[in-house]
Parts: structure tokens; C-alpha cells; sequence
């Protein structure tokens, strides 16, 4: 069905879709996917290009694993993947990745929210030159205090983080020019953060209004608890980016600002001012701080190059994978 | 050796073994009886060269023995995992290097496997030990229970018995090969555990020593620590590190104001002990976030080369919508060992992503 080189990194051959593949991670949508497949295989049948469908069961505990043998038995592009138990999501869909063969892959949710009627659109800007386009639920069809105004924030937040502006990081409803994903590092809770990075290895990112039906089955999986963590990852994303890519350079560079800071806190002790006198702020005050500064500043150094030391022997030679390029055609 | 044994039977050899006859007998008859192709694997864990001989030479007519050797003594821990590695049955199973447990209850271990377990653990029930034993015994298997969320009863019972994808992708480096049922059951593997007769203890050893048990609960807190923190170590070092600056900035502000101010009269920093602590505080914070850090950066850099999950099975499509129903559909979990339904190249957490 697909051709057996297109796993092939980079196949950048001019912008049009070899293959296409959908990636459902699902937890527990015994009702859900037999409608979402039925819309679905619909949907890709009126598409031209070969398509699969990888289905990974994150260690459901429902029914979803017999709905899904008989799904796949009844279809001719679906493929189930299922975990020995539940990863959570990112994981699942990095098995997901792992395993699609296509050129071009697309990520849905599999509660059935997202509507396989956007696939075209999605399609359509990956033609126009983008290399991610995600989805941007527009109207949405939760709750406004518990699920809008929260992600509302958290994506202006990650907006400005990432550098990548849209509107909707968390719509699962993407689609990805394979070679990007096949470049990225995924794992604990990152896929919010493919748009970002992918970006940082040179993808050209775009959005595009996406339509979200509301919950006919089962419960929504989420809750408020994942802000503190998509908050916290987020910083901690900016800071990998960066120190990953060179730990000497940042670390080193914290390294010197300390050791400034504290040759001039030594300056000031030696040279004793009158007038911080009342309250000993030069004999006591001033030589801490600076052997505060002096013991960060060599901790700093050390930090950097136990970095260079852990990382450099990699093959990839640490921090994020070389970016790529984009033929622009003969000038 | 042509044919793929069906199990594998390993053996960690320290010393002499007085029962090495009784148990290849004993144990090969009950194999037999199941009709099992088995081999057995001895790791001879540093055995002199006389001693190995001694040993083969009364390896019983018509077992069919592979043995490994290790030049010097590295420990039972070791010995398992290299027998781990290089037993080829679709079952591996390791047993004690005595007669310890009633060789007929192998059949309960070999039953498990072959119907809905993937590491089947012995729990020696009644213990014939002397108490105090016992109760530490008790004791280990009770916090280790608590720690890991996998509450096993006898964790250091030598009969063990696994099924083949479990050693393909458990990845069980030497002094961890001994908590394989835990790091199973982490990887979504259906751990069991079956109640085998215990006959005796080896003679000469008396009370086991507190510092085992402590060793191995700190063994298990390292392992713990390095399967939960190892996604994110940020959000707990930088968590830790972050309270921590925070308050010693708190107090050092403090200190500093009431010096200002003049609130308690001391009017001085001189001798403030509490200003040292504070800065401590900000030292030790500083230093914790950035290890933190720099476990994110060796995570964030090597994750390319990682799998966080485990495939249980794969399943191609059908024939699509105009095929002929098959014969068969409702068969998503057949009694056979999953190991043959396994796509050999998914390799666990072993395989290059990219």
C-alpha cells in the first residue's frame, strides 16, 4: 500500500504528499472510535494519496481493544498498536510516530472531537509550504471556566515561550511533514511542545481553523492539575533549547556573571565604606555574598563541562538535531 | 543444540553445589513430564577451574547442560543477568542452587506462564527459617511493597519464572537483575506470584546480616528514583531547589531589613548565624536546580535514542471492506507466550528512534 523507501528521512521531493499518515492515540473510547473511524475511513477514501490509520491503544481498560480487532478487521489502512500499559499521551503517540510509514502524518484525538473533514485543509497548507499545521479550535465546545479560559492563557503563555504563535497548542488535531517528527526527541508530556520545536529545527509553522464537535461519549481526560506541569515544562523547554544546545556557553556565561559579581563584593568588603557602616554591611554582608558568588561561579563552570563531558560524545553531538533546510530552487 | 528449547532453566553458581544432581534430575523429570524442550543454563560465578570440572563431571547422563563461566565471583545478581542474556527458551525460569523448594511446584510457575503471567514470582510459604529471618524478610517485602506499588510477598525467592519478551525488554543490568518482577510490572507486564513449599534453608548459613536488606532497600530507592524521576528531574530538583532559594532569600531579606530598621534592636549583622543559614539555603537551592538541569539536558539530549513505552502487539490491517470475514475475529489474547507475536524489531527501549 505504501511504498517501502518512504521511511526514508527528508524525502523532500517536491510538495506533494506521497503518503499520509493519521495517528489516533485513544485511552479508553470503546464507543468513541467506531463513529471517529467510520467519518474517518470516509474521509480518506476521497483523498488520492495512499493513507493509513495507526491506532495506539494506551492501555485502555475498556472494551477498546476488541472495538479496535474488529475495526481493523473491517478496514484496509487500519493499524492497532496496542501498549502493555498505559504510557499517557505523549508516549502513545510517539509509538504512533514510530510506527506510521507516511510522508506526511496527522494527529487526532480519538474522543471523536476533532472532525476528519479538516484533514483537506490540513493537507492543503502542507502544499502550500508549511511543514506544521495545527489545528485552532475556534469555537470550542467545552466548558469556558474549567477547559477554555485556562488553555486560553497557558497558549498565550506558550506563545510567547516558544516564539511560535498560534493560537491552540493543545488541539491534537496537527499535521506534521514527517522528517520534522522523525528529528524530534519526544517523551514525557512534550507533544504540546512539537510546534516549538519543530520550529527549532526549522519548520515553517502555520494554523488553521479547525472544527471541535462536542463529547458524545465518555468522560474528558483532563483536568486542572496539568497547568502547574505544562507551566513548569514550558520554562524548563526554553532553558533545554538553549543550555542543551551549548552548556558550556550558558553555564559558563552564568559562570563569569558570578564570578563579577563577586570580585566586586570583595572589592567593596576590602574598601570599607562609611556609609553602609551602621549596619556592618561591608564586614559581614559583602564577604558572604561574594563567597556565595565565588562557589556558584566554579559550580557553574563544573556544571557546564559535566554537560560538554555527557553530551558531546553523542552522536548527535547534543542539544537539538541540526535544522533543516528547504530547497529554494536555482537563484 | 539446533532446536529452540521451550524453556530454559538457570542455574547461579557460586560454590559447589552438593544437590547439583537431585535438582538437574528432579527438575528434568518434571519438565519431561510437561513434555518441555528445556535446556539448562549454569553460570559458574567464579568457580575454580577444578571445582568447574568437578561440576560438569556430575551433570547426569542425558541433560542437556550449557554452562557459562565467569573468571572471578561477581555476585548472584550478575550471574542472572548473563543468564538472562543468553538463555534461548521461550520461557526462562531460574531456580535456587539447592533443593530448597519442592521441585513438583514448578508446575504451578510453568501453569502461570503458559496461561495469563508474564514473570511469575515463588512466595516460600510456611517459611522453615529461624525467625528472625522471618521478620526481617517480612519486614524487606513489606517496604519494598510500599516503594514500588508492586506488593510481592517473597521478592528474593530464587524460583523465578518469566516469559521471552519480558528479558528482550526489561532491561536488566547486572545488581538490578534481582528487582526484574517490579521493573516488569513498571513496564505494563502481568506479574504473578504462586505459593511453592519450602523444604529447607542451606545449612550453614544462620541469620542473614541487617546490612543485606539495607543495601538492597537503598538498591531499590536508587532504581525507584531512577524510574520516576528520570522523565522530568526538573520538576523535582527544580521544585526542591526553588523552595529552597526562595526561603533563604526570605530569611536573608529579613535579617537585612531588621538590621535596617532596627525592628529588635540588635541593630547589627555581625554576628548573625541565621544570615550564614540563609545564604546556605540560597547556595544549596542554586546547586540543586541546576543539577536538575543538567539531568534534564542528558535526558532532553539522549531521548531521541529511548522508547518510554512498550508494544504489547501489533496488528496490520484486515482485508478491508469487501474481503471475506476471517475465520476467526475474536482472538485478541491467545494462550500462547506473547513472544511470538512480538515484531522483532521493537526492541523495548533499546531501539534507535531515528
Amino acid at each position: 500500500m505504501l511504498p517501502p523507501d518512504c521511511r526514508s528521512a527528508a524525502s523532500w521531493s517536491p510538495y506533494s504528499l506521497v503518503s499520509l499518515s493519521v495517528i489516533i492515540p485513544v485511552h479508553n473510547e470503546q464507543e468513541s472510535i467506531g463513529p471517529l473511524m467510520r467519518d474517518l475511513e470516509a474521509q480518506l477514501d476521497r483523498i488520492p494519496q495512499a493513507s493509513e490509520v495507526v491506532v495506539v491503544d494506551d492501555g485502555s481498560t475498556d472494551g477498546t481493544a476488541a472495538e479496535l480487532d474488529r475495526l481493523r478487521l473491517e478496514s484496509a489502512r487500519l493499524r492497532v498498536l496496542r501498549l502493555r500499559r498505559n504510557f499517557g499521551q505523549t508516549s502513545a503517540m510517539a509509538a504512533g510516530f514510530h510506527a506510521a510509514r507516511g510522508d506526511v502524518f496527522i494527529t487526532m484525538d480519538g474522543d471523536g472531537q476533532n472532525d476528519p473533514a479538516d484533514i483537506p485543509g490540513l493537507l492543503a497548507d502542507l502544499d502550500r509550504g508549511f511543514d506544521v499545521v495545527s489545528g485552532w479550535r475556534y469555537s470550542r465546545a467545552d466548558s469556558y471556566w474549567s477547559r477554555t479560559l485556562p488553555s486560553q492563557t497557558a497558549n498565550r503563555i506558550l506563545a510567547q515561550i516558544t516564539g511560535v504563535k498560534l493560537h491552540d497548542f493543545g488541539c491534537t488535531l496537527k499535521a506534521y511533514r514527517a522528517s520534522f517528527i522523525r528529528r524530534l526527541n519526544l517523551y514525557a508530556d512534550m507533544h504540546r511542545f512539537i510546534p516549538g520545536l519543530a520550529a527549532a529545527v526549522g519548520a515553517r509553522v502555520g494554523e488553521r481553523v479547525v472544527n471541535h464537535r462536542p463529547r458524545r461519549f465518555g468522560r474528558s481526560k483532563y483536568g486542572f492539575g496539568r497547568t502547574y506541569k505544562l507551566l513548569t515544562d514550558m520554562v524548563v523547554l526554553r532553558l533545554l533549547v538553549r543550555f542543551a544546545t551549548q552548556p558550556l556557553h550558558y553555564f559558563g556565561l552564568l559562570s563569569i556573571v558570578t564570578f563579577a559579581l563577586a570580585l566586586g563584593l570583595l572589592f567593596v568588603a576590602f574598601v570599607d565604606t562609611s556609609s553602609v557602616r551602621i549596619v556592618n554591611y561591608s564586614t559581614v554582608v559583602m564577604p558572604l555574598l561574594a563567597v556565595l558568588g565565588l562557589c556558584l561561579s566554579f559550580y557553574f563552570l563544573m556544571m557546564g563541562l559535566l554537560c560538554e563531558l555527557a553530551l558531546r560524545h553523542l552522536p548527535s553531538g547534543g542539544g537539538l538535531p541540526t535544522p533543516l533546510a528547504r530547497p529554494g530552487g536555482a537563484a | 543444540m539446533s532446536a529452540t528449547p521451550d524453556l530454559t532453566a538457570v542455574l547461579a553458581i557460586s560454590d559447589e553445589v552438593p544437590d547439583l544432581e537431585e535438582i538437574l534430575k528432579q527438575y528434568g523429570a518434571e519438565f519431561r513430564e510437561r513434555g518441555l524442550l528445556y535446556e539448562w543454563l549454569l553460570v559458574l560465578d567464579g568457580l575454580s577451574e577444578a571445582k568447574a570440572a568437578r561440576l560438569k563431571s556430575r551433570v547426569p547422563a542425558g541433560e542437556p547442560v550449557r554452562t557459562l563461566q565467569f573468571n572471578q565471583a561477581f555476585g548472584e545478581e550478575h550471574s542472572l543477568a548473563s543468564g538472562y542474556r543468553e538463555a534461548r527458551g521461550r520461557y526462562v525460569v531460574t531456580l535456587p542452587s539447592y533443593l530448597q523448594l519442592d521441585p513438583g511446584d514448578i508446575h504451578l510457575v510453568l501453569s502461570a506462564l503458559a496461561e495469563h503471567s508474564d514473570v511469575v514470582v515463588g512466595w516460600r510459604v510456611p517459611r522453615v527459617d529461624p525467625w528472625m529471618n522471618r521478620l526481617q524478610s517480612w519486614a524487606y517485602n513489606r517496604a519494598m511493597g510500599a516503594f514500588t506499588g508492586v506488593p510481592l510477598h517473597d521478592l528474593n525467592c530464587g524460583l523465578v519464572g518469566m516469559r521471552r519478551p519480558v528479558i528482550d525488554e526489561v532491561l536488566v543490568e547486572g545488581n538490578v537483575s534481582r528487582f526484574l518482577p517490579i521493573l516488569a510490572h513498571r513496564q505494563g507486564f502481568r506479574v504473578a506470584e504462586v505459593r511453592v513449599r519450602h523444604l529447607r534453608e542451606r545449612g550453614r548459613q544462620g541469620f542473614f546480616g541487617v546490612g543485606v536488606y539495607v543495601r538492597r532497600l537503598l538498591d531499590v530507592v536508587a532504581l525507584l528514583f531512577i524510574t520516576r524521576f528520570t522523565r522530568k528531574p526538573l520538576r523535582f530538583f527544580g521544585a526542591a531547589g526553588g523552595i529552597a532559594v526562595l526561603a533563604g532569600l526570605l530569611l536573608c531579606g529579613y535579617l537585612v531589613l531588621d538590621a535596617t530598621m532596627g525592628w529588635s534592636h540588635t541593630g547589627s549583622l555581625r554576628n548573625s548565624t541565621a544570615l550564614v543559614f540563609g545564604v546556605a539555603l540560597v547556595v544549596i537551592g542554586i546547586n540543586t536546580f541546576s543539577i536538575g538541569l543538567v539531568a534534564e539536558i542528558i535526558i532532553f539530549t539522549t531521548a531521541r535514542n529511548t522508547r518510554e513505552y512498550t508494544v504489547e502487539r501489533e496488528l496490520p490491517p484486515g482485508r478491508g471492506p469487501h474481503a471475506p470475514p476471517p475465520a476467526a475475529p475474536e482472538a485478541p489474547r491467545p494462550a500462547e507466550p506473547a513472544g511470538e507475536r512480538q515484531p522483532a524489531e521493537r526492541g523495548g527501549g533499546r531501539g534507535a528512534a531515528s
